[in-house]
């Protein structure tokens, strides 16, 4: 399975929207894609797709997985859109710290372990994500915290959508030293699978970031602030959106589009992942395969 | 930039223990286990050998873990800087990146065909001394 998170300074600069995009193209490919956003705010991946109306309400959700309390089973949680499976966000996740540390201190009393990072993993696990998806794709918050770590922990791997500029520079190094912390702290291997430059206007001092990136850059993605922009207005993939919403297609946009096929390849094909159906990039009528 | 490897992590679905942070685990005698571990490792790997033949470990494994047990490991800070160097040296040999798990692992087979050049680290850190007169 290909497992990955996707990883930002902030939000708003477009790693909700890549890990988006990239699960409805490796959908898209034949693949089975889970999406576990982890974001504690509105205006999230599940927004983004329309399935956060019961954030605010007392269902069953992650958290309740996350720390032992589940209402329900794993799969009922799931909502399907563009071939995506989805986890939706819930209100829970603001508290997700304050959980977790009640659970632990719980399970201490008890003479039990309890550890606060590797509830997401425990819960993927047992229900059998790994049998049932070719691809897990998680969007934590950019901030530091039990979001974050149960995110990395739970992949392994990460793709870190970068704002080319000094303050995105920045937010890579940071990343570098808690990943670093973090794979001491817990002893596991983090990889970054791919670095995507994002909102790309090809100035020098942009260009001079880009090369000092260490990390792999398949593909460079220009600014599409109206493309992005439409996909949250319409609650939808960019694929969807210039599909059903644009009356005239853009080259540039569906260029863009193609980026995200290539780049869904390029993640596949770093752990041997071989989709089924893929489509010629970018190509807009292509069906995605019913499992 | 370091920490991070470019390409992919290692499958966190691959093992079958639950992984758990170490800090509160107790820190036992690292020693014994490790070389108890090394003996029934040895024995495993005799019996599994004509199946996996020629595949080296790392090609073998479907996580850097695989195979492994969870043993915790303290580490001075000049050994930790060192091992960073070590690290460093290895991936420049191999021109690849290197895991730091089987950095470490390498690093105590190592050790453990070196027993008396552990000894004398040992001395230093105080074991031998008596204090009778």
């Amino acid at each position: 399975m290909l497992a990955y998170s996707t990883y930002s300074e902030a939000g708003g600069v477009g790693k909700t929207t890549t890990a988006a995009n990239l699960a409805v193209a490796h959908a898209r490919a034949g693949l089975k894609p889970l999406v576990v956003p982890l974001d504690p705010q509105d205006g999230d991946l599940s927004r983004l797709f329309g399935v956060d109306d019961q954030r605010t309400e007392s269902v069953d959700n992650l958290v309740r997985h996350m720390i032992r309390r589940p209402k329900g089973e794993f799969e009922d949680l799931i909502r399907t859109v563009e071939g995506v499976d989805i986890v939706p966000e819930h209100n829970m996740l603001s508290d997700l710290s304050e959980y977790l540390q009640r659970e632990k201190d719980q399970s201490e009393a008890m003479g039990e372990a309890f550890g606060v990072h590797a509830q997401l993993l425990r819960v993927l696990r047992e229900a059998n994500v790994p049998d049932e998806y070719d691809v897990l794709i998680c969007d934590p918050p950019a901030t530091e915290g039990p979001h974050l770590y149960n995110a990395i922990h739970a992949t392994r791997s990460l793709v870190i959508p970068v704002e080319p500029s000094a303050k995105g520079r920045a937010a890579v190094e940071g990343l570098e030293a808690l990943v670093a912390g973090f794979e001491e702290q817990l002893d596991i291997d983090v990889g970054v699978l791919a670095a995507v430059p994002v909102a790309f206007k090809d100035t020098r001092d942009q260009r001079t970031v880009l090369n000092e990136i260490d990390y792999a850059i398949p593909e460079v993605i220009g600014e599409r602030a109206s493309l992005m922009e439409g996909c949250w207005m319409q609650q939808c993939s960019a694929f969807t959106y210039v599909r059903e919403h644009r009356d005239r297609d853009r080259e540039y946009e569906l260029e863009t589009l193609a980026q995200f096929d290539r780049l869904a390849r390029h993640l596949e094909e770093t752990v041997g992942i071989e989709a089924p159906n893929p489509p010629e990039p970018g190509d807009l009528t292509h069906e995605v395969p019913l499992p | 930039m370091t920490g991070m490897k470019e390409g992919a992590g290692e499958d966190p679905f691959a093992e079958d223990v639950e992984p758990e942070t170490q800090d509160d685990k107790p820190s036992g005698d690292i020693s014994t286990e490790e070389a108890q571990e090394e003996t029934e490792t040895t024995s495993r790997n005799q019996s599994t050998q004509q199946r996996t033949m020629q595949i080296p470990y790392k090609f073998r494994r479907d996580g850097v873990q695989d195979g492994r047990t969870r043993v915790p490991l303290f580490l001075q800070p000049e050994t930790k800087n060192a091992e960073r160097d070590a690290l460093r040296e290895m991936e420049e040999r191999f021109n690849d990146d290197i895991s730091l798990t089987d950095l470490r692992e390498a690093l105590m087979r190592v050790g453990l065909e070196h027993l008396d050049e552990a000894e004398v680290h040992l001395e230093e850190w105080g074991y031998g001394m008596t204090f009778d007169d």
